[in-house]
């Protein structure tokens, strides 16, 4: 059996500057790769997501129709949306990770004077948090 | 456009209350207007649901001049202040029976709802509710009748934090139906749902723009200068500058990206020893606003 949450099980505490379409996406999407939403398990509805995190409904609906066309939920007739396996990367996500986002942390890292054991540790120790080990 | 003014002016005796504004609301938007107390954001509510009539200027609501607004007009548009009067003697239940009455569209199911989430006592006077059982009140006979424009004057002033949440999620419950203009000093509350923000000042209109283009085009800056910088120099987008020594530091409201600051900081200042920039909340950018063009006294 199935039901579709009227609870959010990640939290959003707003950070200046940046979209909160993106932090919402970012949000849930950690949840899944956590473990915190399992597959199969329902995802909240854009009303109950809007008033939890108290977002604009239409931002709520934005993020919904981007998670299923990302592939991260998937709309099942008659139960509702609910969350997906987590979806194969694209080709060139894993080079993107490896290259630019990597070079982001570094310089990050270069300027507020962290040294490499530091970068590398904080890695690991957010890796780990991610209990989904693959 | 729901909402649209032209040069709506209000004078009080000698004081502009509102003064030559501007302002457009497009259908669907959560439009935050802000600005200190005395801003002229009340009146200007009050103008638009002809409460209150300009000296100059027009408004249209939902395509009707706000003076020429008709009993039919008015059941599409919700307002709630504050100090609104209610029929005190009235019970809770008392009051719902009347507006079922009063709106033809009046939605049963969704007042029931509300009521129920609020924890209305059905039974008690409307005059002896605490405020924010009032507001909850109000704001059910505001949701109820669907309203195609609603517009709520400090909904959440006053409340405790938990009766603040209650009233956000009912607000919320409609922004995808109905087009909002809210006053608020709560921006950390309003910030999520927000999708247009306008600022006003000593009556009149800054600006309106959308909450990302505002959110990036502000930013807090902190910067290590070779010598000291001459105040005069700084330009006037760079909002409360404060000089201690060599280091500066201001609200930029003019921000593109960091080679741009960079860029001019040494055009204007000199070499950069040290330089931090960061993004504003809502909340942060509204200090900051009313800070620069609070009236010299």
């Amino acid at each position: 059996m199935c039901h579709i949450m009227n609870v959010t099980p990640f939290r959003l505490t707003l950070v200046p500057g940046k979209s909160i379409f993106d932090q919402v996406v970012f949000a849930a999407t950690r949840s899944i790769l956590s473990g915190a939403l399992q597959p199969g398990q329902g995802f909240p509805s854009v009303r109950a997501l809007a008033a939890d995190l108290k977002i604009h409904p239409n931002t709520a609906h934005k993020v919904i129709q981007h998670l299923i066309q990302e592939r991260w939920l998937e709309v099942r007739p008659g139960i509702g949306t609910v969350v997906a396996e987590p979806p194969e990367a694209r080709p060139g996500d894993r080079q993107r990770l490896l290259k630019e986002e990597v070079e982001k942390l570094v310089v990050e890292a270069r300027r507020v004077g962290a040294d490499l054991d530091e970068v590398v540790d904080a890695i690991r120790a957010g890796w780990r948090d991610m209990r989904g080990d693959k | 456009m729901i909402i649209e003014t032209q040069n709506l002016t209000k004078n009080f005796w000698r004081h502009d209350a509102v003064q030559d504004l501007n302002l457009a609301v497009p259908e669907g938007a959560t439009c935050a207007l802000i600005g200190a107390n005395g801003a002229g954001k009340t009146t200007t509510m009050r103008m638009l649901v002809n409460v209150m009539a300009p000296d100059r200027g027009s408004a249209r609501v939902l395509g009707v001049d706000s003076r020429q607004l008709k009993p039919a007009d008015r059941l599409r548009i919700a307002f709630l202040s504050e100090n609104q009067e209610l029929p005190d003697r009235l019970t809770v239940a008392q009051y719902f029976e009347y507006l079922t009455a009063l709106y033809p569209g009046w939605d049963g199911a969704l007042e029931q709802k509300l009521r129920a989430q609020f924890e209305l006592p059905p039974s008690r006077a409307l005059g002896k509710l605490s405020h924010g059982m009032r507001m909850k009140a109000m704001l059910i006979g505001a949701l109820s009748f669907r309203p195609k424009l609603l517009i709520l004057d400090e909904p959440l002033s006053g409340l405790d934090p938990l009766v603040r949440d209650e009233v956000m999620s009912g607000i919320l419950s409609q922004a995808d139906e109905t087009t909002i203009l809210i006053s608020s000093h709560e921006l950390s509350e309003i910030e999520g749902c927000t999708t247009h923000v306008a600022f006003m000042a000593r009556g009149r209109l800054m600006f309106q723009e959308s909450i990302e283009a505002l959110g990036a085009r502000f930013r807090e800056v902190i910067v290590t200068l070779s010598q000291g910088p001459d105040r005069r120099n700084l330009p006037e987008t760079w909002l409360n500058p404060q000089i201690d020594g060599a280091i500066l530091r201001f609200v930029d409201s003019a921000y593109v990206d960091d080679a741009q600051q960079r860029a001019q900081l040494q055009k204007t200042c000199g070499a950069v020893l040290h330089l931090e920039s960061a993004a504003l909340s809502l909340r942060d950018i509204s200090k900051a606003l009313m800070r620069s063009t609070r009236q010299e006294v």
